[in-house]
């Protein structure tokens, strides 16, 4: 879809003014919401008087109280992605990549928490972009499939929602290989709200982007328990999350080198990130309406419930963000700004 | 998805090719295990765009649309630098089909009917799941030998009713494209689905495509053309649009007629109903099954069917006299037989 949007016409702006996704511009915090370009004006209608109603009674502690995702600003929907990630991060805890239990030989930590490129040859059939061994079949550059990963994971598949279309991609421990993908080395020093700031700040995505994200995250972690979000994968996991959503959500996405490079990776990780993604959740991203307000809402009660709590069970960074990385980042000329390092 | 030895590349074949995309190259292929014909659609992975868009719409659209009349996907394959979707196969697309069984390309009464009834399942479909398909062509509509129609290539549909920032209005082929697409409505909903459908109702009847328009301008003049130009009047709110302008030149509506005289008064009514300029007015999928148009498709459909079947009885009768007889057979064709399901 690159080439036909690749420069789109101005946004049709009658009567639904667009968010121009102008790359230097930025979106202004507690500005309105862009309006849906699909509007169902009888839907809208009904749903608008609702969110009326609701923020009169129910007063809650973020702003755009309500069930209609369509007023909820972007910066907001990612606040709630932000405080509920940060919630699920201290829940877990720190653990080991691979879940021990799943895996079939006692992995080497060292290695584990050291995955290299040359992980790739590893990793079973299919995940690595190059350096792999080929085999030429009809035609087709195959990539040999170790034994070890063969068909009869079935045993150990999780049941249906486990299952991972695609070439020996399915079953706990190619999960497991998968997800270690994600894995950094050290935590970032970065915290998981600024990092999302910062991305909202030079790759401004939608509220229904920032949502479906979401959606994919507590699915996978707190669902599916297909992977453990943890300090030392939060950050790439959010990365491949947004991005993965945006291209399955949005006409338009955001230059792949740029969105690397604010999200402090190089662009074949991002590539690699982002197809290891749409794997891990075996290609399930459709998001609709229902599905998103639902997300919204409980997002909204666990994050207020937090919030009155007190913010003890939230997590800070593990260092302070350095040279106050977000300061620097208010000059806009962002390509200029030292990017974040994920693999430091 | 399928658990049957269908995870690796190698448990398939790869036949000829049967067509080129711009971002997929689509094979036929054969399953070594079970002989199973599929079609393979290889998708190169860019390092400099990572994963096209086209294909994680695709997959996970398709995933979820499972229906008679949209082409099932299998599985998907990662590979080294490319995915390979595995598509149940299908014989050829409805333009093929056209070309090669129609009259000049016109189709007959019977299949257009048909084919129209599982073109409109099909788009019932994606719409009541919340998909736009924004492509739909002769070329993206799949028939197989039983006489079934298939939706395909969902590159470009994308799911609707989400608080999006992006919505394009670079979608649909040229000219299959709605005229409130082509005014560069950003605002556009299943209605625009339902335009390409009458379009190619209309093409199934006369072979040709019914707006081959050049340009977008050229796309609009020729529908205006036909359908009228539109005004305040007959269309509040169209100096609203960013492509309207004053000066488009003034056509008076003609009858469909003209250019369909095949076509039944019940047809004719259908395809104005899902030809309407106005967005808002158009007929929905869930509405157009339910013209009186189909109301006799299952007796059509019996009618072919016994036939069908007569005819092969002939036909072994026949030939059992013309063995015995040493006589020439009587030229009896299957007539359409065998293509409508």
């Amino acid at each position: 879809m690159t080439s036909p949007f690749a420069s789109p016409p101005p946004p049709y702006t009658p009567e639904h003014p667009h968010v121009i996704l102008d790359h230097e511009k930025i979106p202004r915090e507690g500005a309105l919401p862009p309006p849906h370009p699909l509007v169902d004006p009888a839907g809208h209608a009904a749903a608008n008087t609702h969110s009326v109603n609701m923020s009169c009674t129910k007063p809650l502690g973020l702003r755009a109280d309500g069930k209609d995702i369509f007023h909820l600003p972007p910066s907001t929907a990612l606040t709630l992605l932000s405080r509920s990630i940060e919630l699920l991060v201290s829940i877990t805890g720190d653990v080991p990549p691979t879940p021990p239990t799943t895996a079939p030989s006692t992995p080497d930590m060292e290695e584990e928490l050291h995955p290299t490129a040359s992980d790739d040859r590893r990793d079973g059939a299919g995940f690595c972009f190059g350096n792999a061994v080929q085999d030429v079949l009809d035609g087709v550059v195959l990539k040999h499939k170790r034994d070890e990963f063969s068909d009869d994971d079935d045993i150990s598949d999780g049941g249906e929602e486990m299952k991972i279309i695609g070439v020996g991609a399915k079953g706990a421990f190619q999960n497991g290989a998968i997800t270690r993908k994600f894995w950094s080395k050290a935590a970032p020093g970065i915290s998981i709200e600024d990092y999302l700031f910062r991305i909202h700040r030079f790759c401004p995505l939608s509220t229904a982007v920032y949502l479906a994200a979401s959606v994919y995250l507590h699915r996978l972690a707190v669902t599916e328990r297909i992977i453990s979000i943890t300090r030392l994968n939060v950050h790439r996991l959010l990365l491949a999350a947004l991005r993965v959503a945006s291209k399955g959500l949005e006409d338009l996405s955001h230059p792949h080198k740029r969105f690397a490079k604010v999200g402090g990776l190089t662009e074949l990780e991002l590539s690699r990130l982002e197809v290891s993604f749409c794997f891990l959740m075996n290609f399930d991203l459709k998001v609709d309406k229902a599905a998103l307000e639902k997300h919204m809402e409980s997002l909204r009660e666990t994050v207020n419930r937090q919030a009155s709590l007190g913010t003890s069970g939230l997590v800070l960074p593990v260092t302070p963000p350095k040279e106050s990385s977000l300061a620097g980042m208010g000059k806009i000329k962002m390509m200029v700004v030292k990017p974040v390092m994920l693999d430091v | 998805m399928d658990q049957t030895g269908k995870r690796h590349p190698s448990s398939f074949q790869q036949l000829e090719k049967l067509g080129e995309g711009t971002y997929a190259t689509v094979f036929k292929g054969r399953n070594r295990q079970t002989g199973e014909l599929v079609a393979l659609k290889e998708i190169h992975l860019d390092s400099e765009e990572g994963t096209p868009s086209t294909a994680i719409r695709e997959i996970s659209l398709m995933k979820e649309l499972k229906h008679e009349n949209i082409v099932s996907l299998h599985d998907v394959i990662h590979t080294e630098s490319k995915l390979m979707l595995v598509f149940e196969f299908m014989d050829r697309d409805l333009k093929k089909y056209m070309d090669h069984r129609g009259d000049r390309g016109a189709l007959d009464y019977v299949t257009i009917k048909s084919f129209m009834h599982q073109l409109l399942q099909g788009i019932a479909f994606c719409h009541d799941n919340r998909v736009l398909h924004r492509d739909l062509k002769p070329q993206n509509l799949l028939i197989n030998n039983k006489g079934m129609l298939k939706l395909a290539d969902f590159g470009l549909a994308r799911a609707f009713g989400i608080p999006v920032n992006t919505f394009s209005n670079e979608v649909v082929t040229l000219w299959y494209r709605a005229p409130d697409v082509l005014l560069g409505s950003r605002t556009y909903n299943t209605s625009i689905d339902i335009w390409s459908a009458g379009c190619i109702m209309a093409e199934m009847y006369t072979g040709r495509p019914l707006f081959p328009g050049t340009t977008n301008e050229d796309q609009l003049q020729k529908i205006f053309r036909l359908m009228g130009t539109p005004s305040e009047r007959s269309w509040p709110g169209i100096s609203q649009y960013p492509e309207y302008r004053s000066g488009f030149h003034i056509y008076a509506t003609q009858d469909l007629r003209m250019i369909l005289p095949q076509i039944d008064p019940m047809g004719l009514d259908l395809l104005s109903r899902m030809l309407q300029l106005r967005p808002e007015m158009r007929i929905s999928a869930k509405d157009a099954l339910r013209h009186p148009w189909f109301a006799d498709l299952k007796q059509l459909r019996a009618g072919i069917m016994q036939g069908q079947q007569q005819a092969g009885a002939e036909r072994a009768r026949l030939e059992a006299a013309a063995r015995a007889q040493q006589q020439q057979g009587m030229g009896i064709g299957g007539g359409m037989g065998g293509q409508v399901y």
